[in-house]
């Protein structure tokens, strides 16, 4: 694998682990409390962070594991990236249309959010799992 | 969604008589990964017109020794 490959698998799995584990817990909530009453900001805060600590601590593993090419980028890595971040901008533009949508029929600020991030995080799961695709079929 | 180069090569071939040159040394001397020679050999990856002049220059043969096209394109 090369370190763009480990890079994608390891944000991949850290943005299923970590954002599943934030929808699951604001999900959960839904049956015991009204929309508007969660306090779901308090919980992205957190879960940013974790986001951010995980993905330095991979990179740095990753690093660790094979020093000579880390941070190495050639002209297929490059190629894949920016067919991945074409699958990605049709996630978001589409997700951007349903958060659109749900303010101009004045749903709650909550669901708002919730489909904005995770249009976000649905966006950049698809770009990595594309690359990882493309990796494996050599492409 | 991915489909084969028509392009051919005969990289294989000239690093074997390179004195067994390796896929990494290879990828070493034209500035990318041992992977990305490897999708290249194997005919699932079209190199840049740079990276093709330096495998062809690497074994100081012309370009096409190392790439070939089909004379014919499919209707």
């Amino acid at each position: 694998m090369t370190f763009q490959e480990r890079s994608a698998l390891a944000m991949t799995s850290i943005l299923v682990l970590v954002f599943g584990w934030y929808f699951a817990l604001v999900i959960g909530e839904i049956a015991k409390t009204p929309a508007r009453e969660i306090a779901y900001q308090g919980l992205m805060v957190p879960v940013v962070i974790l986001l951010v600590i995980l993905a330095a601590l991979a990179h740095a593993v990753i690093a660790i594991a094979a020093p000579a090419q880390a941070g190495s980028q050639d002209e297929r890595d490059r190629l894949i990236g920016l067919r991945g971040h074409r699958i990605a901008r049709y996630v978001l533009a589409t997700g951007t249309v349903a958060g659109l949508g749900l303010a101009m029929v004045q749903a709650d600020t909550f669901w708002i959010a919730q489909v904005l991030l995770g249009t976000l995080v649905i966006a950049e799961i698809s770009d990595g799992a594309t690359q990882l695709v493309l990796y494996r079929l050599a492409t | 969604m991915t489909k084969p180069t028509k392009i051919a090569n005969r990289i294989t071939t000239l690093r074997a008589t390179a004195s067994q040159m390796s896929q990494a040394q290879l990828a070493d001397r034209i500035g990318v990964t041992r992977q990305t020679v490897n999708a290249i050999e194997g005919e699932k990856y079209s190199p840049s017109l740079e990276v093709a002049f330096k495998i062809s220059r690497v074994f100081d043969v012309p370009l096409e020794d190392v790439f070939q096209y089909p004379d014919e394109l499919p209707t």
